[in-house]
């Protein structure tokens, strides 16, 4: 096996599993701290729907960056739904309801944004004094995944992602189908998979046990 | 020499209002990493400690939500830069990125000079948690705060002012004022008179009774200061014909542990439980104080024995509510025709969600109110909170700083009367009032439903 090979054909369970087992595992971790003092903040949302209501919101408009933040609430907010999008538009790409070319897009706008908020990291002085190498490189690291991922969905590059992704899922993925391009772009993208549930991106994990474990304790 | 003497001695010059028995310079960050292992093996603040520590994204959200940041504009102010002090620390001892990665994850080997900052950084918060309200990651950074002083205390880092009031509360005399029982006594005689003498009623605060219902206790600084307060509250329990007793062993509700130290507030949170306990009263109720309610409905089932746990703890002001809601109390407003804003003590609206019961009852009890804007939730800390109104040598940093927001706000309401239901509130309000010659009056929520409370057919 050449390392194209085991990059194309066996890294990508590894990092899927890697990604999977992580973030199982810090879940489970916070999950079975014992208790812990009471710390709720007032309002707690009524109820579930309250709640879920109030969730949803935040994650799909970053309403408190917007009222409070608004130059980091355009690359943030941008580049969350950027990635979310990218997954999405990509899945339906795959299923073939939907073209590569919206799922370029997204990822133009996640490198865009990921490069506006190291700049906005760097520019602006209070930003500047609380960011650590950690939070840039974790910026330019999703970056560089996206830029890597649009350049190797552009139309000129030989080879067929698609084929590839749905052999994957199928268990059978055909290598040989990929360009030189493809492979750093599945080695990156799978890197980054590992990184994302040890770095402190696991908020989308956290998220979860300081709303409703902590801030919406029940009296 | 003298145990005050000895005490000035033992204070560092550069930390002339917050170093008590201080460590020397060279044992304090074996010290302090000792402390930080021991608050995370304590287990109570392990999560949020984990969650807050280790994914803050670095925002700075925060920081227009802090009153003192907004004031200053200094970048030390900023929230998450407080914070980060001792996430660092965490971080670098505490975590495999952070040995494995130092710097590169934002972790860093602790020194003397970080102590330093810490003990700067931690007592410029007032613990407010208006921070944690729109932060994307719900992380509340007076938790952090609190944690970091509770490890400063440990190498002697705490403000005199709070540590001799908590000697003098844990020592014979029982409360932080060190008010005799048989002064104590007398002054209760003297709100009986005063009740007498204005009402023509005889409205008794009745003492010791065993089986009581409720169990009061209000800052013992009520008692020195506040008057109209005790007088409304009294009023309120004799008009709904509650079975009330206060205890004149333990009658101090204020628990100052919260602002330094978890051993001390175990202390004094069972002290009052058990006072409670021995009389058999199943409810205890909280005067006008937010960080003593806060304080009690938090740590009583972390901190509080066993047999204690039971106990339901309430606000003064929920309990009078209720009795308002049952019709028990009937309110005259011609009485309170000033108009009237309404401050949210942090730890009663923020802490403890009581945002709406005090609204309503001023609402019936006042001919005009007005909302301080922003208000509830959003409502700023009047820049004494934490404890930092209790330490005489930072008032005027609390007057140009903390307390600026509140100022701006409460001259924007127009209102001739500010009301704080809270003890430590009051204290700052007044001399923010008095700081920045604000046209208007401090008052208790209870000293207008006593002036306004109908009695018998009296009002």
């Amino acid at each position: 096996m050449t390392g194209s090979e085991f990059i194309a054909g066996i890294f990508p369970y590894i990092a899927v599993a890697l990604c999977l087992l992580s973030t199982a595992w810090r879940f489970v971790r916070w999950l079975s701290l014992p208790p812990h003092v009471k710390w709720t903040l007032y309002p707690v949302p009524e109820g579930i729907a309250g709640q879920l209501k109030y969730m949803l919101k935040e994650m799909f408009t970053f309403e408190t960056l917007y009222k409070f933040n608004r130059r980091l609430w355009f690359g943030s907010f941008s580049m969350h739904m950027a990635m979310v999008g990218a997954a999405l538009f990509f899945i339906l790409y795959l299923g073939g309801w939907s073209t590569i070319f919206v799922v370029q897009l997204c990822l133009l706008v996640l490198v865009i944004a990921a490069i506006y908020i190291i700049g906005l990291r760097i520019y602006d002085k209070n930003l500047r004094l609380l960011s650590n190498f950690e939070e840039l490189f974790n910026l330019a690291f999703l970056g560089g995944v996206a830029a890597l991922g649009f350049a190797a969905s552009a139309p000129h590059v030989p080879g067929s992602l698609r084929l590839y992704f749905l052999g994957l899922i199928e268990l059978h993925p055909n290598t040989s189908v990929l360009s030189t391009v493809h492979i750093l772009a599945v080695f990156l993208g799978g890197l980054f998979l590992i990184y994302l549930p040890l770095s402190k991106m696991i908020h989308y994990v956290s998220k979860y046990f300081t709303y409703h474990h902590i801030n919406w304790q029940k009296k | 020499m003298t145990k005050e003497s000895e005490q000035s001695k033992s204070t560092d010059p550069k930390y002339p209002y917050r170093s008590e028995k201080l460590l020397p310079r060279e044992e304090r960050v074996v010290r302090f990493l000792e402390t930080l292992q021991e608050v995370l093996g304590a287990k109570i603040y392990n999560l949020p400690l984990e969650t807050y520590l280790g994914t803050c994204a670095k925002c700075n959200n925060c920081a227009e939500q802090c009153q003192v940041y907004q004031a200053s504009r200094d970048p030390h102010d900023l929230p998450a830069w407080r914070s980060d002090l001792l996430r660092k620390v965490y971080k670098k001892y505490f975590t495999t990125s952070g040995k494995l990665f130092g710097g590169l994850v934002g972790a860093k080997a602790l020194t003397e000079e970080d102590i330093d900052n810490m003990v700067d950084a931690f007592y410029r918060c007032t613990m407010c948690r208006r921070c944690g309200v729109n932060c994307p990651l719900a992380v509340d950074n007076a938790l952090i705060t609190r944690i970091g002083r509770v490890i400063l205390e440990r190498l002697g880092f705490v403000p005199s002012n709070m540590t001799v009031s908590t000697r003098a509360q844990l020592g014979e005399i029982g409360n932080t004022s060190a008010i005799p029982k048989a002064a104590f006594i007398d002054t209760l005689d003297f709100l009986e008179e005063e009740l007498r003498d204005e009402t023509g009623i005889a409205i008794p605060i009745p003492r010791d009774v065993e089986g009581a219902q409720f169990f009061f206790a209000a800052p013992v600084s009520d008692y020195i200061m506040e008057a109209d307060t005790l007088l409304g509250i009294a009023k309120t329990f004799h008009a709904a014909g509650a079975n009330w007793t206060v205890s004149t062993e333990n009658f101090d509700a204020i628990n100052y542990g919260l602002f330094y130290s978890d051993a001390d507030l175990e202390k004094i949170l069972n002290r009052l439980l058990e006072a409670a306990h021995s009389l058999k009263c199943k409810t205890i109720v909280i005067g006008e104080c937010g960080h003593s309610t806060k304080t009690a409905l938090l740590f009583q089932k972390v901190f509080g024995l066993s047999e204690y746990r039971g106990m339901e703890i309430k606000s003064v002001i929920e309990v009078s509510h209720r009795f308002f809601a049952e019709g028990k109390l009937m309110f005259d407003p011609t009485k309170n025709p000033e108009t009237v804003t309404y401050h949210d003590p942090c730890n009663l609206g923020r802490g403890s969600g009581i945002y709406e019961q005090p609204r309503e009852l001023l609402k019936a009890a006042v001919m005009h109110f007005v909302e301080m804007t922003p208000n509830r939730k959003m409502n700023y800390c009047c820049g004494g909170g934490g404890g930092l109104v209790v330490v005489e040598d930072l008032h005027d940093w609390r007057m140009s700083t903390a307390g600026l927001k509140k100022v701006e706000q409460l001259r924007a309401t127009g209102a001739k009367l500010v009301c704080a239901p809270c003890a430590n509130c009051k204290k700052q309000l007044r001399e923010l009032i008095q700081a920045h010659k604000l046209d208007m009056q401090l008052v208790g929520l209870h000293d207008l439903l006593g002036k306004a409370i109908v009695l018998s057919g009296k009002t």
